[in-house]
């Protein structure tokens, strides 16, 4: 391995543009780390590439007769499969739609065409973005390239999260410098903790859903993952914007009318704000000495660190749970088996519509998709949408205000990611409270539509007995507060970097 | 050129486009050309049969009640599926109870995360999916139509 395989996208881009690399050796360069990686990891289901090597070409031969070049120049990405591209297979990791090639592309892919880069190919998820784990998989499950050393290693593998782990995992181990996640309740963030990279979600609105195949339409937003938090902005920068195919999308106007209300802070000038309710958690010890040496460094540069409450965060895994298994039981209610996806072969010679249709989804449907579908279906069936459905969406206004009254006080809201580094793989199959708990730090930013980084911690010191799994932090912001966002993370890159130097020396 | 394919669209428009769907297939019968409109099974009994199941509000999750969803969710499960979902469901909801058990009332119910609301925009012509593409991922069809079971006795 080189080191130019491992280069950012951002210094990957201006190495081509200045002639350096080809497109078509820097193409050929992810496709061999794919070939040799990806059997032990699982990460990219599918390589496309022959398509990729012709775009390689083209955008070649228009570096060289002087047109001009988009932002992401040359750049190989990894989308995951959610995510609609013209006449590839779009398969959500189900038998429902293992055949399934959409005629369209989702705006997020057409605008990284725009911007010239490569799709490379699309990547491993759980089924329909239900799990923590990326193991709900037809392909099986993904792994976590960071192997755990010491006593406690586990021989089959970490984790790499979900359930945007195949993204994750092309990401942290050099396969592609970005990748396309989905979030629904923690699917970009979580994984992106696990592995070791950068991963945002987005306000909710700021990145257009059409082509993003929807689990929970009033939660889910596409974001970017990658090992730079500049990479990160660049990826994001390249697919935000309001997009007339979605109408939840935010407008131009009210995008830079909250921006401009938000301002610019610098570091110094930066009110983080704790959440108390974190401190009584139950965190591992490396994730409690990575917000703690966040906040020392914080401190350091002269940001202020003020207290603050969020009193209704123990019930957000509950409501959260409770609203996207009822909007997943409504949108997973187009898969008929007529229009598109699998079809059950129905041996009564007069089985009726109604019988292939449910034969077709129990065939087509794996097991959480299902235990989603049941739990919506009884959260809003008739005597019981008042006492689950509708008392979640009330809750969900509580934890929205909760997060408004903090950002009174706050710029950003600093806390873990996970209570924990990557659990091994298949460690919480039998319990599904167990594995939605994973997700209590992250659902919350998907409830009340705020955006929420992960950012890695190199640990300046580890016991001899803990495994050196990544450790990462969350910070949340308000509305439109992307840009706070990627300042932190700046600044605590520049510390990691710092810290990994340390450690080396 | 985007297209603008009626397949993955928002939430609120997802059980609108499920009953769309329906209606709007053109059934080949015994080599008669139906059009079939309305809802699926003619659910006339629709507030019957959206009843989650006859049962106190411990929310106990049994046999029955599985079943019963089964139908309501238009989703066949096997013998195994049922037996876990007892379990996972009764597990799920019981941790949920800590909700459902609180005075919310000063809090108005929030479905969607942005207070958006009537989002317009010009009503002007643009190219949707051709007949082919409409038709490309249908398990059986018969251009312009496509095949499915019979939904009449």
């Amino acid at each position: 391995m080189t080191q130019q395989e491992n280069l950012p996208a951002l210094e990957l881009s201006r190495r081509i543009r200045s002639g350096d690399l080809s497109v078509v050796e820097s193409t050929r360069r992810s496709l061999a780390e794919v070939a040799q990686r990806n059997p032990t990891l699982n990460a990219f289901v599918e390589v496309w590439s022959d398509a990729a090597l012709t775009r390689a070409a083209e955008l070649d031969h228009k570096r060289v007769s002087g047109e001009s070049t988009g932002p992401l120049f040359g750049v190989p990405i990894g989308l995951k499969s959610n995510l609609c591209v013209t006449g590839q297979l779009c398969t959500c990791a189900s038998k429902m739609l293992s055949n399934y090639r959409p005629t369209y592309s989702a705006t997020v892919c057409q605008r990284l065409l725009d911007a010239d880069a490569i799709l490379l190919g699309r990547t491993n998820m759980d089924e329909y973005a239900m799990g923590s784990g990326t193991e709900y998989s037809i392909y099986g499950p993904t792994r976590n390239p960071h192997f755990a050393s010491g006593p406690n290693a586990v021989l089959e593998g970490y984790s790499p999260g979900g359930s945007s782990g195949g993204s994750a995992a092309a990401v942290a181990s050099g396969m592609v410098p970005l990748a396309l996640g989905s979030d629904t309740g923690g699917s970009i963030r979580q994984p992106a903790a696990f592995c070791g990279v950068y991963g945002l979600k987005p306000t909710y609105g700021r990145v257009s859903r059409f082509g993003l195949v929807a689990y929970a339409s009033s939660l889910d937003q596409i974001g970017p993952i990658a090992t730079t938090p500049e990479d990160l902005e660049l990826l994001f920068q390249v697919i935000q914007g309001s997009d007339r195919l979605d109408a939840t999308s935010l407008s131009r106007e009210k995008v830079q009318q909250v921006e401009a209300t938000l301002g610019h802070k610098s570091l110094k000038q930066l009110r983080v704000g704790i959440i108390r309710e974190h401190a009584e958690q139950d965190l591992a010890p490396t994730v409690r000495r990575a917000l703690e040496e966040t906040k020392e460094y914080l401190k350091s540069v002269g940001a202020t660190l003020v207290e603050v409450s969020l009193p209704k965060q123990a019930q957000a895994i509950a409501t959260y749970y409770l609203i996207a298994s009822c909007e997943a039981a409504s949108n997973l209610s187009r898969y008929d088996g007529m229009h598109f996806g699998h079809r059950a072969q129905v041996p009564e010679k007069n089985a009726t519509l109604e019988q292939v249709i449910a034969a077709s989804r129990g065939e087509g449907f794996g097991a959480e998709v299902k235990r989603r579908i049941m739990l919506g279906t009884y959260a809003l069936s008739h005597g019981y949408a008042e006492q689950y459905y509708q008392q979640a969406t009330r809750m969900r206004q509580a934890i929205r205000q909760d997060f408004a009254a903090a950002f009174a006080e706050v710029d950003v809201l600093l806390g873990p990611t996970t209570p924990a580094p990557a659990f091994p793989i298949g460690a919480h199959r039998q319990d599904p409270i167990a594995m939605y708990l994973t997700d209590q730090f992250t659902v919350s930013a998907n409830l009340a539509g705020l955006p929420a980084i992960s950012v890695p911690i190199e640990l300046t010191n580890f016991q001899p007995d803990e495994s050196r799994l990544p450790v990462a932090v969350q910070f949340h912001a308000p509305p439109c507060g992307e840009s706070r966002l990627f300042a932190v993370a700046n600044a605590l890159h520049e510390r990691n970097q710092s810290a990994k130097l340390g450690a080396e020396a | 050129m985007k297209t603008c394919t009626p397949i993955f669209l928002l939430a609120s428009q997802a059980s609108f486009w499920f009953r769309f769907s329906i209606c709007s297939l053109i059934v080949t019968l015994g080599g008669r050309k139906i059009v079939r409109c309305g809802n699926p099974s003619g659910r006339e009994e629709n507030s019957k049969t959206m009843d989650a199941k006859p049962q106190d509000v411990t929310g106990e999750v049994t046999m029955d009640v599985v079943r019963h969803l089964e139908r309501l969710a238009y989703l066949q499960l096997s013998e195994v599926d049922r037996a876990s979902l007892v379990g996972d469901l009764s597990k799920v909801l019981g941790y949920a109870r800590s909700l459902t058990r609180l005075d919310l009332t000063e809090f108005e119910p929030q479905t969607h995360a942005m207070d958006q609301a009537n989002v317009m925009r010009a009503d002007d012509v643009q190219a949707s999916s051709t007949l082919e593409q409409a038709l490309a991922n249908a398990p059986q069809a018969a251009s312009p139509y496509l095949q499915v079971p019979r939904v009449l006795e």
